[in-house]
């Protein structure tokens, strides 16, 4: 008794490791034989599932063979119930090939993603390209995903599309080609439903195929007629990797956008007011300060003087923002501005409440010498209420410190 | 405290007890032995670590992680139950279950990820343990394929491999000279020789070459195996020429268990990484000297 199970042991661990065991070249050849062979399909698929489950590299010859057979065949005019069974074969191989990484094999693969009409072959050829590291074909396959993401074919495709997208994805994540962050981010966004996973691993793929990927999305974002995709990008962009200073060189890009397009809908309105708030947000919260950021707030303040154009939100999100730029520059437009309130309220035009306190609040916390002229005469004007005058005179106090 | 590799189990399980018996003379006379008081010995406890493969995670070459198996054992992690293959999203891909009777696994089926039968296998052993029959089966519990085999005491000497008809594709002799496998024959359904193989040992009975000829003689290439302290840490797969294909670089723990497995190609381009995870178990056994 004890020795059986001594003997079921070392069954065990000899099953676990016999794919480094010496003993495994016999088996590979044995097997290799046997596939060679083999005449019909079945006979042909029964070797394989063997071969497959030594998962052993000595394997590798009479895989890719199966395969340059099954690629070959492709073309041959066959039943319904073989081109199950063949699809299935090919399936198997592939997906084994993928396994082993053998890069050798990514020509017959690609025949395979090139030939096929089944997506699930298809997409199990795509994902097999990604393991076996196929860097060459990762043009193709961006340019694939590219155009599945365009959505142009027949809706009643979408499904087999969403198939092979899923598995472009998974591929172009594996070969981490920084030429495949774009057709990544618009699948991230595109069209595939929930359901097909396809958005969700698309997102997760682009924190991880480049470290760093501001040039292409400040170029998403500028080039994108979707003003949704631009905050999409920005968001991405968020959370990439990418060092603070490319962080803030988004955020920039983004908030130019935001004032540069014009909207032609309520709805773009919208996207273009959420592209220049998060912007500012994300300026705000982040330790690099752009200069190139002033001119665009200066920007943003003209616009309220002049049209209007900027809501209250907007306004009081600027100031939160400006107020953690300390240079000069800013506090310049800050003045400009308080002086154009102090001038409007002294003059009996009526201003806003909250975006007067935030401003001369951000004059204090960015703490130039510049404010202090326009600070001073705020917190004397009799036209400002008591409360305006109190936080004037508290960001006067902070810049003396 | 002492670890045990299953090389030594073997061994130990081999030493079979003496037997008394009278001592008798050349000439044939039967000398009579005077009794003595029987010396008995206390059996010796010896409790020995045996390592169990718990997680084997395969990953590229820039570290990042392709795959990953989960072995889940009994309570007592003597008996494999399961293994699960999960992707990188740690989504299950595939499963394997075995099913014993005894200590003896005599099913192992293999699942998609849907959870659908793929196929499994059926194993029966000899009164000794050694497997004899492995018989594949598609999930319509049709044949697909068997593998018969034969032993000598714990000597594999034959494996036989039949089609779904039962018809023989061919066998694999293994011949030994003392207890070493030195070579291998592979012949077909005819009986004609096909390929064999030759494998050469150290003097610690370590395989260090194991090369592949075709029947007329001619080599198709080789295998070679270099060892630090006894433990496996260099194999080179080399083609007929003898440069190199391909290269498998193990890291081993302190207890000799592979903790780190890297397939290479001739130009050193790593190609997979594999990572593996042990458990182990205390066995408790005594030994009379």
């Amino acid at each position: 008794m004890k020795n059986k199970k001594l003997t079921a042991f070392i069954f065990m661990v000899t099953a676990l490791f016999l794919t480094s065991s010496v003993y495994a070249n016999e088996v590979s050849a044995v097997w290799e034989r046997l596939y060679n062979k083999a005449q019909s399909l079945s006979q042909k698929y029964n070797i394989m599932v063997n071969i497959v489950e030594q998962h052993d590299r000595d394997m590798i010859p009479v895989l890719e063979k199966a395969l340059d057979e099954q690629v070959s065949a492709m073309e041959n005019q066959r039943t319904i119930t073989d081109q199950l069974k063949s699809d299935s074969f090919t399936k198997l191989v592939v997906k084994e090939l993928g396994r082993l990484k053998d890069r050798e094999a990514a020509p017959l693969i690609w025949d395979v993603v090139d030939n096929s009409d089944d997506p699930f072959v298809k997409g199990e050829a795509i994902i097999a390209l990604g393991r076996v590291g196929a860097k060459d074909y990762s043009n193709k396959l961006n340019l694939m995903l590219r155009n599945i993401n365009m959505n142009y074919g027949n809706i009643q495709d979408q499904r087999k599309n969403e198939i092979v997208a899923y598995a472009l994805v998974m591929a172009l994540e594996k070969l981490k080609s920084p030429d495949s962050y774009s057709p990544l981010f618009f699948a991230a966004n595109g069209w595939y439903s929930r359901k097909s996973g396809v958005k969700e691993k698309a997102s997760k793929a682009l924190l991880t195929i480049v470290d760093d990927p501001a040039d292409q999305l400040i170029g998403i974002i500028k080039d994108s007629k979707d003003f949704g995709l631009k905050l999409a990008g920005l968001e991405a962009g968020v959370i990439s990797r990418a060092s603070e200073e490319n962080k803030a060189r988004l955020a920039v890009t983004a908030l130019d956008q935001g004032l540069i397009n014009s909207p032609q809908s309520v709805v773009q309105k919208q996207q273009l007011k959420s592209l220049r708030v998060r912007a500012l947000e994300v300026l705000e919260e982040n330790g690099a300060k752009p200069e190139s950021a002033t001119p665009l707030m200066k920007s943003m303040l003209i616009k309220y003087q002049t049209e209007r154009l900027v809501d209250e939100d907007e306004m009081v999100q600027l100031f939160e923002t400006a107020g953690t730029y300390h240079s000069d520059a800013v506090g310049t437009i800050l003045s400009e501005f308080l002086a154009y309130l102090t001038d409007r309220k002294e003059s009996g035009g009526t201003v806003s409440f909250r975006i007067s306190k935030s401003v001369v609040i951000a004059m204090g916390n960015n703490g130039s010498k510049v404010c202090f002229e326009e600070l001073t005469r705020a917190q004397y004007s009799d036209s400002w209420e008591n409360s305006i005058k109190r936080e004037a005179k508290n960001a006067v106090q902070k810049l003396n410190k | 405290m002492k670890r045990i590799y299953p090389a030594v189990l073997v061994a130990a399980f081999l030493i079979a007890g003496c037997a008394t018996a009278p001592v008798v003379k050349d000439s044939g006379e039967v000398k009579k032995v005077e009794p003595v008081a029987e010396v008995k010995k206390e059996p010796v406890k010896v409790v020995t670590t045996v390592y169990y493969p718990v997680k084997e995670t395969s990953l590229y070459a820039d570290g990042s992680v392709d795959e990953y198996t989960v072995y889940t054992y009994d309570e007592k992690g003597e008996k494999l139950l399961k293994k699960e293959l999960f992707d990188s999203d740690n989504v299950l891909q595939e499963r394997e279950e075995y099913e014993y009777t005894g200590d003896l696994p005599m099913v192992k089926k293999f699942f998609d990820k849907n959870g659908d039968l793929q196929n499994y296998h059926t194993y029966k052993y000899d009164g000794a343990g050694n497997i004899v029959a492995d018989t594949t089966y598609n999930s319509k519990d049709e044949v697909q394929s068997q593998s018969k085999y034969s032993w000598d005491g714990n000597k594999k000497v034959k494996w036989s491999v039949f089609d779904a008809s039962g018809a023989l594709f061919g066998t694999t002799e293994y011949i030994y000279e003392g207890d070493l496998n030195t070579k291998i024959v592979n012949k077909n359904s005819a009986g004609e020789e096909e390929e064999f193989f030759v494998i050469e040992y150290n003097e610690s009975g370590l395989p260090v070459k194991n090369t592949e000829f075709s029947a007329d003689s001619t080599v198709r290439g080789s295998r070679t195996f270099e060892y630090k302290d006894g433990l496996l840490v260099l194999e080179k797969v080399l083609r007929s020429n003898g440069s190199v294909k391909r290269k498998i670089v193990y890291s081993n723990d302190e207890a000799g268990n592979p903790l780190e497995i890297i397939y290479t190609d001739s130009a050193d381009n790593v190609q997979e990484r594999i990572k593996k995870e042990y458990k182990s178990r205390k066995v408790v056994s005594y030994v009379t000297e």
